[in-house]
């Protein structure tokens, strides 16, 4: 089975349900949807020539869009959905990185691919589409895995954004685990609030499409608009919402949700950063009818635990929810002192994971790279987490901390070194260092630069500049000129009397 | 009006090394004001100037610089 044969099953069992509800354009029931996804990808064979590998998504978040991805998907093609308000550079740097031979793209990314990359408008009109096709040439392409269905990027330690290459079966082993676990009748509104280069959008369009759910498509504006959102909640009766704590939390303070009738909620799941107690008991007084999950995965292996939040959580509870127990199918073990052991409560340790999920290697992943997995005693495979956690009771595990420079902000994961990164591509800044501090689970990001001595430093011609080369959730929240960067014995930078200037 | 407005910018989002906000400066493109400090903003006109954004009114176009959200606030208040 691969992940497009659940459009076409649905299509099947489903037909006159509402697939797509996209509050700014159309809704399309799970017959025309599966209609307009062959007609793309007939016309998608026929341009582009069939067995076409990978091709590129970079579009705002619309009915169309999901049609293209759909299109791509039927026409048996593995695709890579790129952010729509991302930075230019970080952008055409991916697309260069995994060498699609077709992207299809709005008119404004169009012009802008065509400037900086290898690629040129083959045709203007894609059937019932307002996208352009691009094609790129590429003197040589980088090797894909094999029954690829995806490929995720998200913040490399190495400065450079790393692909994630998940598989149908990767993919299917998560959506038959979350349709198990959170039931969705045919025609229940679903969430589609992260977006498609975002992990938790997985949940959002295979677990709703394999259950006949009706999928409510959130725009980056209105996920930014928490009234909005809570307008969307009532009138399309949401049932099922899966966000970030971030996002749930902007939705408390800035919804004004006491004017709403979200009556419809049953379910809401979040994942992807640590939900503070506080919150999410006023979120849940908010939200009487809901049963409230805690998620928890890396886009290398997406869900691996989870929690059931209890319905009644006890006035004195200031810690957090554990990220719960492993999921059916996945094994956890806890990895130190370059040792794999077993959950054993009260030990701690980095997470490491196995199971059908679990992906096998970054695109373009070479020797030279340390690798993420080790092998246990039987020879399987765990994939090291890079989190820290404490087995608690009946092996609920407690996110403790990073082992390493990466921080979340609004769930999306943040490598230190891609900021570093960025500010060193400035004409004037000839040092770089970025740390993070850490209050009440929120991290602020602070930059030290060192500039040439003719550079009159202007915070906003910086943001401007890093703009180009990175998203917005990218930019430090202080940026501090300094004479010298402090090193250590061994010439590296001293990040931490950096981090005790702050 | 303009100025009320302008000294709330300037005192929540300006910064000493950056020139004095000025009418078209570019508030939430430049990452000056991040999506959570817009509803701030937001909160803040509404309570100033009493007026309420309609929720579909709460969007980049209204908020970028001063001089839109000044017409804005102008707009709702006529």
């Amino acid at each position: 089975m691969s992940l497009g044969d659940i459009l076409k099953r649905s299509a099947e069992d489903f037909s006159a349900y509402p697939a797509i509800i996209d509050p700014r354009g159309e809704t399309l029931t799970y017959h025309e949807l599966f209609k307009l996804a062959q007609t793309t990808a007939s016309w998608l064979s026929q341009e582009m020539g069939k067995n076409l590998p990978l091709v590129g998504l970079c579009a705002p978040k619309n009915w169309q869009s999901v049609v293209a991805l759909m299109g791509i998907q039927q026409a048996g093609a593995s695709y890579v959905p790129i952010d729509p308000h991302g930075a230019i550079q970080r952008n055409a740097w991916i697309i260069q990185n995994c060498c699609p031979l077709a992207v299809l793209v709005s008119r404004e990314w169009a012009e802008i691919f065509e400037k900086v990359l290898p690629c040129k408008t083959a045709v203007l009109s894609i059937p019932h589409l307002d996208l352009v096709c691009l094609t790129c040439d590429w003197d040589q392409r980088v090797p894909l895995i094999e029954n690829l269905a995806f490929i995720l990027y998200t913040s490399g330690s190495t400065g450079r954004p790393k692909g994630v290459q998940l598989t149908h079966q990767n993919a299917l082993a998560f959506v038959h685990w979350a349709s198990e676990t959170f039931p969705i009748e045919a025609g229940k509104v679903v969430t589609s609030i992260a977006p498609f280069h975002f992990d938790l959008s997985v949940f959002d369009v295979y677990v709703g499409l394999s259950k006949g759910g009706s999928i409510l498509l959130i725009d980056h504006a209105a996920s930014q608009n928490p009234r909005l959102l809570a307008t969307y909640f009532e009138t399309h009766k949401v049932h099922t919402c899966y966000a970030t704590p971030s996002l749930l939390k902007l939705l408390l303070r800035f919804g004004r949700l006491d004017k709403f009738d979200h009556s419809q909620l049953k379910q809401v799941l979040f994942a992807g950063e640590v939900f503070a107690i506080e919150p999410l008991k006023e979120l849940m007084h908010k939200w009487p009818r809901a049963t409230f999950y805690n998620l928890y995965g890396p886009t290398e292996t997406n869900v691996v635990t989870y929690f059931p939040i209890p319905e009644e959580i006890p006035e004195d509870r200031v810690t957090p929810f554990p990220i719960g127990r492993m999921c059916a199918g996945a094994t956890g073990k806890l990895w130190r002192n370059e040792k794999l052991s077993p959950f054993r409560e009260g030990n701690e340790g980095e997470l490491a994971i196995s199971g059908p999920s679990v992906f096998k290697e970054y695109l373009g992943s070479s020797v030279n790279q340390k690798s993420p997995f080790v092998l246990d005693e039987s020879g399987n495979t765990y994939y090291l987490t890079g989190d820290w956690v404490e087995v608690g009771q009946r092996n609920n595990l407690l996110f403790k901390d990073r082992k390493d420079r990466m921080v979340k902000r609004n769930g999306y994961r943040i490598e230190l070194a891609e900021i570093e990164r960025g500010l060193l591509s400035h004409p004037h800044i000839t040092e770089a260092a970025v740390i993070a501090t850490k209050e009440a689970s929120k991290a602020t990001i602070t930059a030290f630069v060192n500039a040439s001595e003719a550079f009159q430093f202007d915070v906003l011609e910086i943001n401007q500049f890093l703009l180009q080369h990175l998203p917005a959730y990218f930019l430090p929240d202080h940026i501090q000129v300094i004479a010298e960067l402090p090193h250590t014995s061994t010439q590296k930078i001293d990040y931490q009397a950096l981090i005790e200037m702050c | 009006m303009k100025e009320q407005i302008r000294t709330y910018l300037q005192q929540t989002y300006g910064h000493p090394k950056m020139e004095p906000i000025k009418d078209d400066t570019p508030l939430l493109s430049s990452g000056l004001v991040d999506s959570i400090s817009a509803l701030e903003l937001v909160e803040f006109l509404e309570k100033s100037f009493g007026f309420e954004f309609e929720a579909h009114e709460v969007d980049r176009d209204n908020l970028d610089n001063l001089s839109r959200i000044v017409a804005f606030v102008n707009s709702k208040k006529q």
